[in-house]
């Protein structure tokens, strides 16, 4: 008896434990880079757009180095409308783990476009979405159906309504350089020029809520066989009325205006008797303010997304360095302590990363580091690359780069260091500015 | 008269107490070294010991001997004979040699007292503070320190006695344990003999069942952090382990670059069938709360499942399946983005 009761509260015992730990834990702590394999079905009964909608949302996801899409010759299933239900199987054999099934409809020169995804391997619908506008925005709606897929698929926001602003570079004989603003959508297409080339521009820089972008415009004369900046000047453009308004002019050279978040505060650098300091610019009382002091070049200047600290490159602890200082000027301390030089940081929309050029090692480089001056890393090099910029996600940058045949081009890298490739332009391009916000235009 | 009347009758008495306390001391000395008759037969050792004891029965072997015992108790004489450099280690040997568990009547306190290291040492450290006692007093006089007085040495040893003895009951104790867990085993052997009804047989089965449980639950562990042993007779290790996670990583598309990557772990519960199967209606998200919040968490939580359905059917031994039926993957973010 005693026994008994012994086994009994020995069973009770084990229960105890038992509800405490249901089984075995097998850790995984590796995996693999690899993109998702996904199937773009499309049907749409005028086959008007259908291939070129298509084409531009297959563009996108593959350019993303996360996706890549089945060639429609592959389908064993033709799916003539988004509510018709996929027969997993047959996506499984063609090795899909995703399926977009989609149904446009063209009525009156708007098109809508319905679509679900399928998780083929779990057999899941996983999203319905539907967007719908004019026919001539048909790349616009592509692009969103392409972001409402890279949002469910990563869980971060798509970036593929986003424009990109650059200086587009026109060489002349006689070394001489046109230098033009232009903007185009972040894959190269609906390319625009905004000014006539007559001005140097350079450093465009978006504001906040995307609606304007200021940048930096100086005229020259040949004096001896030597450019002599006339004067320097600070412009915004207002992209709705495509007006250039004067924010300011300044003395000496004036470098790399940027907003701040609030977007009433342009910051920059403005060089004097050798030595460069950070100024800001309050465009609603127009009151300058000095930040950085010394007999040191104080460069490059961009806010954190909480604008409470701002980074910059200084030469003040004798080789050129990235430190952060806050939103008053106080507090300054050193970011970066790697031999080399660092220049134009750029911190990321999501205030993980800092963005960075670096020189070093007789190369260029681009690079990211933690706000806190750890997880330095570079994600591409070449002859020249410079002038990093973030897509509203923080997961791509653009920049500037030169081969050793001088062409400019621009190039975009993942967050990763995988995936480099160059974004189409007509011409030579430096200095991209990718747009704040999606969307807006 | 009447003193030396008195004188006499002091006398006598003084004697006939000595007597007294010797008989007394005698008879309390002989008691004190008699078998004590206590409960301590049915002692854990009965659970403990069951599975052991089936598998025992099971295979026809004798129940197990206690010989361990008996050979340390030598070889830790041996050690102390050196040091002591006393002559009683002879008894011991036939205890060992005979393979007996030594008996309270066999065993004589003065033999016995040396058996023990353990109290040796404690009764060292002692002398050792006696001795630091007596300096610290004596501390005037160099000669009194170099020459310590008799009288501590007589304590000392008296100590030294009481200590033996104390190692002495330790060792019958240990002896009559041995002793009873020999018999108590034995009538356990022959309870389980006796009782072959099915409701024990069930309840035994299921008790049995729930320590093999209990021992692949104390397995638990991540890979290449330990190993669980099975009740069955097959042992979780770290190779096991890694042997599921080879599986499935290949499979396990990372979401690289994301948000606050360092603090994604993704725990999913799974079942699998006798062919290794994923049964896909098992895949559970443990944390369903995240899943329905977080978008990053849930696409990694989706990659992670993924995984898991690309990678079926695992291979697993036929053995181990049972192990693996119903368990847990964990895959962490951070590990898999390079720490």
């Amino acid at each position: 008896m005693a026994d008994f009761f012994r086994k009994i509260i020995f069973l009770l015992c084990v229960s105890v434990v038992f509800n405490a730990n249901a089984s075995v834990v097998v850790d995984i702590n590796k995996g693999v880079m690899k993109p998702v394999n996904i199937a773009l079905n499309l049907f749409e009964p005028t086959n008007s757009v259908k291939d070129k909608f298509l084409k531009v949302v297959h563009d996108d996801l593959q350019g993303t180095f996360l996706f890549r899409p089945i060639a429609e010759e592959a389908f064993m299933q033709v799916l003539t409308g988004v509510y018709k239900s996929p027969t997993f199987p047959l996506w499984k054999t063609i090795n899909a783990q995703y399926l977009l099934n989609a149904e446009a409809k063209i009525v009156a020169n708007k098109i809508t476009v319905n679509f679900a995804l399928y998780d083929v391997l779990s057999e899941m619908k996983v999203g319905t979405f539907s967007a719908s506008g004019d026919i001539r925005e048909w790349r616009k709606i592509a692009h969103l159906v392409s972001n409402s897929i890279y949002e469910r698929v990563t869980g971060e926001k798509g970036y593929f309504d986003t424009k990109v602003l650059y200086v587009a570079l026109q060489k002349q004989g006689r070394g001489k350089k046109i230098y033009r603003l232009a903007m185009m959508d972040q894959d190269g297409y609906d390319h625009k020029f905004l000014t006539d080339g007559r001005t140097i521009v350079l450093t465009p820089r978006f504001s906040p809520n995307g609606k304007e972008f200021s940048f930096f415009s100086y005229r020259e004369r040949i004096v001896n066989g030597r450019r002599v900046p006339l004067s320097a000047s600070v412009y915004r453009y207002n992209l709705a009325s495509k007006k250039t308004e004067l924010v300011a002019q300044f003395k000496g050279m004036t470098y790399a205006p940027r907003y701040s978040p609030s977007g009433n505060v342009l910051i920059f650098s403005l060089s004097n008797r050798g030595s460069s300091s950070i100024y800001t610019f309050d465009l609603i009382t127009r009151r300058i303010s000095r930040l950085t002091k010394g007999r040191c070049i104080d460069t490059s200047p961009c806010y954190s997304p909480d604008g409470k600290y701002i980074v910059f490159n200084s030469d003040r602890g004798g080789s050129q360095q990235l430190y952060i200082m806050d939103s008053d000027g106080s507090n300054i301390r050193r970011l970066s302590f790697s031999r080399g030089r660092y220049a134009t940081p750029v911190w990321s929309p999501r205030g993980d990363w800092i963005a960075f050029t670096k020189f070093g090692n007789g190369g260029f480089y681009i690079g990211v580091i933690r706000p806190d001056g750890t997880g330095e890393r570079m994600l591409s090099s070449g002859y020249l690359v410079e002038g990093p910029t973030w897509s509203p996600n923080g997961r791509v940058i653009m920049f500037s780069h030169q081969d050793y045949s001088r062409n400019e081009k621009i190039f975009s890298v993942d967050i990763t260091g995988y995936n480099k490739h160059e974004i189409r332009t007509p011409g030579n391009a430096i200095d991209p500015e990718w747009s704040t916000k999606n969307g807006l235009f | 008269m009447f003193p030396n009347k008195g004188e006499i009758s002091l006398k006598q008495s003084v004697t006939y107490s000595i007597l007294l306390h010797i008989a007394v001391f005698a008879c309390g000395s002989v008691s004190f070294f008699l078998p004590k008759k206590d409960n301590l037969l049915l002692v854990s050792v009965e659970l403990a010991g069951e599975g052991e004891l089936k598998q025992i029965l099971s295979n026809n072997e004798e129940l197990p001997k206690q010989e361990e015992f008996p050979k340390e108790t030598v070889e830790e004489n041996k050690q102390e004979d050196e040091i002591k450099e006393e002559k009683l280690p002879e008894k011991t040997e036939e205890i060992s040699k005979d393979n007996e568990v030594p008996s309270q009547e066999k065993t004589e306190p003065a033999q016995v007292e040396e058996e023990q290291p353990k109290t040796t040492e404690v009764v060292e450290e002692e002398e050792k503070e006696e001795v630091k006692e007596d300096t610290h007093e004596e501390s005037v006089s160099k000669f009194e320190e170099k020459n310590p007085k008799p009288q501590p040495k007589v304590k000392e040893k008296k100590k030294k006695i009481k200590k033996k003895r104390k190692a002495l009951m330790e060792v019958i104790k240990s002896a009559e344990k041995q002793k009873k867990k020999k018999m108590s085993v034995k009538k356990l052997h022959d309870i389980i003999d006796k009782n072959s009804k099915k409701k024990d047989d069930a309840f035994d089965k299921m008790l049995s069942g729930s320590i093999n449980d209990l021992k692949r639950v104390s397995g638990k562990g991540s890979q290449g952090t330990g190993a669980g042993s099975f009740g069955s007779g097959h042992s979780l290790v770290e190779g096991d382990y890694e042997m599921i996670s080879s599986q499935i990583y290949p499979h396990w598309v990372v979401p690289g670059g994301v948000r606050d990557a360092e603090n994604i772990v993704i725990e999913i519960g799974v079942q699998l069938r006798d062919t290794g199967e994923v049964i896909p209606s098992s895949i559970k998200i443990l944390d369903e709360k995240r899943y329905a919040t977080d978008y990053i968490f849930r696409a990694a939580a989706d990659s992670a499942r993924r995984a898991m359905l690309e990678a079926s059917p695992l291979k697993i031994p036929k053995e181990k399946l049972e192990l693996f039926r119903d368990f847990t993957l964990r895959f962490n973010l951070k590990e898999a983005l390079g720490g």
